[in-house]
């Protein structure tokens, strides 16, 4: 019992000493409220497609860490609610066309790269890719347009890019990310599908400006 | 911006185009087929000018049409047209059934797929439709239900189940008979005692658990191998692969399909364990051909020859191909072109 007293005094004292050289300083950052738009190609497997996207910034915090040595590290988390179409088209299968919403985490680095990790939610609505035929309430068959089914949609997605207002001082980012979509209920399942996305980000109030001139 | 919608307008409502259907030698298309919450996808190839056409029903359940459309099975492509359908649930089937799923419920898929085919390629279009194992009893229950029979000139079972509780049994009776005959000839002793030992102690009816059992315990077509011709699974996979490339096969639904259609315990399995239509075919007049494997210990030859036996048309004929297993048309694909291709050709 003594020699664990000695030890966990002897442990703290010196982490105090570790500690005492590091600080770490998070402040609310006010954030621009303008949304930011997204244009991304979407490929699904290998099945091309879109994404259009509206960001709504919700709330950023600057994280910076200072070390003795002069050290430091400064993270821009940012928060947001994201309103996204998202598109792809599979031959003989179907087209896809998914309304979600998703919550948007992102780090940005003084760099101007980030990462980020979005889990979200939404709808379905594929359209068969084929003419698709229906036995109607009088027995004969007749074809039915914009045939297609409904489904509940899931999504995680996680991904990297660049802010050009960090350097050049352009509103615009590129980003890439992976997404993989879930869809429910799929026969006695579900549907999982993964998808790429590569686009630009741009804020909202470059029209504002331009506007206001 | 208008032009982002319409972009957008044209790809997502591009699936409703208005198709031209021109008879063909060598056609190749797929269409959907909509029926309380499934979306069934139909992929027919081949010779539709030739107005004759052949359903083929997948296995499984669960198994995709699209797998079965071989290099050999090109052979009757270039004759009849083929339709290789995908049963709800099943292969790239997509939607949510809007009822359990149940062997009455894939009967009327198949009576609108058929429907639909006459509908699409004219009321003269001569029908036939084959199942291959499950798919087997699918053909049975269509063909027993009605007036159907009337809708088709002829039906093949292939290496089919038409009576689930049945081949427990047979299955036991078959593994007794070449069981002992390979220990009597010293072939995989080792592999065969067990077996036969275990056959031995159940003589009576087998309960659904003891079918399980032993076609889970055992390979019959493994141990028999040197009697049956090898299927080159490699060949046929290259040739599946670049089928599903061409034709842009989604192959998440298909394996997903696959596992869970057929699961134990689901009700399309719990649907099929009480389904025998043996007795019902005393009902069938139409031409019926019968193809199995002389080692299907699946659905063994003892199975199909009751039901050919209680088959009351007069046009009937049963194949038991020596060196074939469970699958015929891999195992000894011409003479399954050539059974089936003739078969058509007499009675189109």
């Amino acid at each position: 019992m003594m020699q664990k007293i000695i030890f966990l005094s002897l442990f703290l004292s010196l982490t105090q000493g570790v500690l005492a050289q590091t600080t770490r300083n998070t402040v609310a950052k006010q954030m621009d409220k303008t949304p930011n738009l997204k244009l991304a190609y979407l490929s699904s497997i290998k099945y091309p497609g879109f994404q259009l996207g509206v960001e709504f910034p919700m709330f950023a915090k600057e994280k910076t860490i200072t070390k003795a040595s002069g050290w430091s590290k400064t993270k821009l988390k940012e928060r947001f609610l994201t309103a996204n179409m998202s598109f792809y088209h599979h031959p003989d299968f179907h087209n896809n066309l998914i309304l979600s919403a998703e919550w948007l985490m992102r780090k940005t680095r003084k760099s101007g790269w980030f990462v980020e990790f979005s889990p979200g939610i939404g709808y379905s609505r594929t359209f068969l890719n084929g003419t698709t035929y229906i036995k109607d309430d009088d027995g004969s068959i007749k074809t039915k347009a914009l045939a297609g089914n409904h489904y509940f949609a899931a999504s995680v997605g996680g991904g990297f890019g660049y802010d050009f207002m960090s350097k050049s001082k352009q509103p615009i980012k590129a980003y890439f990310s992976g997404k993989m979509f879930v869809f429910a209920p799929f026969n006695t399942v579900v549907l999982p599908r993964p998808a790429l996305t590569f686009g630009v980000i741009s804020n909202l109030s470059i029209f504002k400006n331009k506007n206001n001139n | 911006m208008r032009n982002i919608f319409f972009i957008l307008f044209v790809l997502v409502f591009s699936a409703c185009r208005k198709e031209n259907i021109a008879l063909g030698t060598s056609v190749y298309e797929t269409f959907f087929v909509q029926h309380k919450g499934a979306s069934t996808p139909i992929h027919v190839s081949g010779n539709t000018a030739s107005k004759v056409m052949l359903i083929f029903i997948p296995g499984g359940p669960g198994g995709p049409g699209l797998v079965y459309k071989t290099k050999d099975m090109e052979k009757i492509e270039e004759k009849y047209a083929v339709a290789y359908i995908n049963q709800r649930e099943c292969g790239t089937s997509q939607g949510k059934s809007t009822e359990p799923n149940t062997m009455d419920l894939m009967t009327e898929d198949l009576e609108i797929m058929i429907e639909t085919l006459k509908f699409r390629y004219g009321k003269d279009l001569s029908v036939f439709i084959l199942g291959h194992s499950f798919g087997g009893m699918a053909v049975s229950a269509y063909v027993t239900k009605g007036n159907n029979q009337n809708t088709i000139k002829g039906w093949i079972d292939a290496d089919g189940i038409s009576d689930y509780a049945a081949i427990g049994n047979l299955t036991r009776d078959m593994y007794l008979k070449y069981g002992q005959q390979e220990i009597a000839l010293g072939k995989k002793v080792a592999e065969w005692t067990p077996i036969v030992e275990w056959c031995k102690a159940h003589p009576n009816a087998l309960t659904l658990e003891e079918i399980q059992y032993i076609n889970q315990q055992t390979d019959g077509e493994e141990l028999m191998d040197e009697y049956i011709n090898p299927v080159d699974y490699g060949a046929q996979s290259t040739y599946f692969s670049s089928l599903s490339k061409k034709f842009d096969f989604p192959l998440v639904p298909y394996a997903i399909n696959i596992f869970t259609t057929g699961a134990l315990g689901s009700s399309l399995s719990k649907d099929i364990e009480t389904r025998a239509y043996h007795q019902k075919l005393k009902n069938v007049t139409i031409p019926s051909l019968f193809l199995v494997g002389k080692y299907d210990f699946l659905c063994p030859p003892t199975l199909h020859q009751d039901a050919f036996d209680n088959t009351a048309s007069k046009e009937k004929r049963i194949v038991i191909f020596p060196k074939s297993g469970h699958q015929t048309y891999l195992n000894e694909p011409e003479l399954f072109v050539k059974e089936v291709s003739d078969f058509m050709t007499k009675y189109k």
